[in-house]
């Protein structure tokens, strides 16, 4: 009986991490004459390491350590630095029902081993009209967490507002950040909202009469997380017929506004288009990334007092 | 607030399958005899520039129980006009209870979405999960792991075989879990690691999970004394690395009913 080698097809990915194949890092090799350059040009082998030992097998050489990569040729930057700076934001309330806690994580991956990650940050708290109420400064070191927490803050309550951190790096690594919403009897919890906002989005919550006469109550956080004022239109819509109730409303740069989206957009709507089921769209004028607010929304249950969250 | 009353706007596009491209979404399916699984979705949620504003979408749920296929369904679109695919006209839904009405004992496992979109225009897959007993209401949004051709850097720009989780705020009410997916047609290898509030780290054992299989991890129970030490406020953080993209949720749930509060991806380590 004869037996076959079968050796591995040309489109195999060896380097799951950044998806490339045999193919590609034979056509890398012949290109640049090392693993080392094969490295450079493809990554492979500088995230997770899963494919080091494959690289040493196809190519004869011993792959380059892991964190002698990501720099792209920046003074001071390694596999998980970046220098630069980069902003951050989440929404915060602080009122009778609900306290706010932001955490950034400074870890690194367990596959980067020992980077050094010490950085520099930045915190500012802006109310409701985007005034700034605090700013602070403090230094983070590698594979420690960031916490505000506004049970320590002698805010005014209620007090709605956005959190900005500013990174003192360009890349975010692990730094991307969750807020937690708590109380006594409950906790959720999101990361934090893109950079710009997003122009077009509708509250994935239907509502009807039944609805609004259950065990629910449904908020928003809407924000301006840019320099100018914008203008927003809430659509609160029949999903069936399509007629619409439209709102509109002006943020100031860096504003909040907390709506009670059962009372204020629901209700009232429904009143207006009777026997309807609704969803609420909310856009802009200018469909675009940056005139664009972003939205953080709330369950609250009143049966169990639990609240949950996300984003849109 | 001013309020105005509209009229229903013109009519999109046709509908035009040539110009579809498709994303998978990995997502938990908790038990369907204690709660409903919902997704209700309005086209256009990513509709606008540099994208574009138009497209047509329709999504696949397929439910896995232990690795294997128990269902598939397919959304419906609620629209009284065919032509109509985007705007709020375009509303999809996919109810699970379509489906597990015909199934008594119910399900639970992972599902995988297939998400079929206008080419250009990204999309995300809201789920919502509600509890039967309580009314408790939780929509979030999937995580997404193949087809994504909007975003060709992302592979060079990510660990996606690592991802993260700041915070582990204590409750005494609430329970903070680690839900892990494998959506891949083969064995996936991962270990979940904590990092306390010293900068000190410590590891679980690798799991392995099989292909079409979630599995939740407590905290708690993963690190006892680590999660024991984690202060009031909750300086602390998570992270599972795996051997391939990764699919993992936080997952938080009332202790004494498990009703869940929190389902909420996490985060990739970003070089960029």
């Amino acid at each position: 009986m004869s037996v076959k080698t079968q050796t591995a097809s040309a489109d195999s990915i060896v380097c799951f991490c950044y998806q490339q194949t045999a193919a590609a890092l034979l056509a890398a090799y012949r290109k640049e004459g090392s693993v080392a350059g094969v490295q450079k040009l493809t990554r492979a082998g500088t995230a997770c390491g899963g494919c080091r030992v494959m690289l040493e097998s196809m190519f004869g050489q011993t792959p380059e350590e892991i964190n002698e990569f990501g720099t792209g040729g920046i003074p001071g930057a390694t596999a998980c630095v970046k220098p630069g700076a980069r902003v951050m934001k989440c929404f915060i309330a602080a009122d009778d029902r609900l306290e706010s806690t932001v955490f950034s994580s400074n870890a690194v991956p367990p596959q980067l081993i020992d980077c050094d990650s010490t950085i520099p940050i930045e915190y500012a708290l802006l109310n409701s009209e985007g005034k700034a109420v605090l700013h602070r400064k403090e230094i983070i070191k590698t594979n420690q967490t960031f916490v505000f927490d506004t049970r320590r803050e002698a805010l005014p309550r209620p007090f709605y507002g956005m959190f900005l951190y500013l990174l003192g790096r360009s890349n975010y690594g692990a730094s991307r950040f969750n807020v937690a919403w708590s109380n006594e009897r409950s906790m959720t919890s999101t990361h934090e909202n893109s950079s710009t906002g997003r122009p077009n989005v509708v509250l994935p919550i239907l509502a009807d009469d039944r609805f609004l006469a259950g065990v629910n109550e449904v908020y928003a956080a809407m924000q301006n997380p840019h320099g100018v004022p914008l203008q927003v239109f809430l659509r609160i819509f029949d999903v069936n017929t399509n007629a619409a109730v439209e709102h509109e409303l002006t943020l100031a740069p860096g504003a909040t506004r907390w709506l009670d989206v059962n009372r204020e957009l629901y209700a009232s709507a429904l009143r207006q288009l009777p026997g309807a089921t609704v969803a609420i769209r909310m856009y802009t004028a200018k469909l675009e990334l940056d005139f664009a607010p972003t939205m953080y929304f709330f369950l609250h249950n009143r049966t169990t007092g639990i609240w949950s969250s996300n984003h849109l | 607030m001013s309020a105005t009353i509209q009229a229903m706007p013109a009519a999109a596009p046709a509908y035009d399958p040539s110009s579809l491209a498709q994303l998978r979404f990995a997502c938990l399916l908790p038990p369907t005899k204690e709660y409903a699984t919902v997704i209700n979705l309005f086209p256009g949620n990513y509709a606008h520039t540099p994208w574009g504003t138009h497209g047509s979408f329709f999504v696949t749920l397929t439910a896995y129980v232990e690795g294997k296929e128990v269902a598939k369904i397919h959304s419906k679109h609620i629209t009284k006009s065919p032509e109509m695919h985007v705007r709020e006209q375009g509303n999809i839904r996919v109810n699970l209870d379509d489906l597990t009405d015909f199934l008594p004992a119910g399900i639970e496992g992972m599902c995988i979405l297939d998400f079929h979109h206008a080419r250009e225009i990204p999309v995300d897959a809201y789920l919502s999960h509600i509890h039967r007993q309580t009314g408790v209401y939780v929509a979030y949004p999937g995580l997404p792991f193949v087809g994504d051709v909007l975003y060709p850097t992302t592979h060079t720009q990510q660990l996606e075989n690592t991802l993260f989780w700041p915070g582990l705020l204590p409750n005494k009410h609430m329970l903070m879990s680690v839900a892990v997916a494998n959506p891949f047609p083969l064995v996936m290898g991962y270990q979940v690691h904590l990092f306390r509030a010293d900068g000190t780290k410590e590891q679980s054992e690798v799991f392995r999970l099989k292909t079409c299989t979630m599995a939740i991890h407590s905290l708690e129970e993963l690190f006892p004394e680590g999660m024991a030490a984690v202060g009031p406020d909750g300086r602390s953080a998570v992270c599972v690395a795996a051997q391939y993209k990764l699919i993992a949720y936080m997952v938080v749930r009332d202790r004494a009913t498990g009703i869940i509060s929190t389902l909420d991806h996490m985060h990739t380590y970003c070089l960029f």
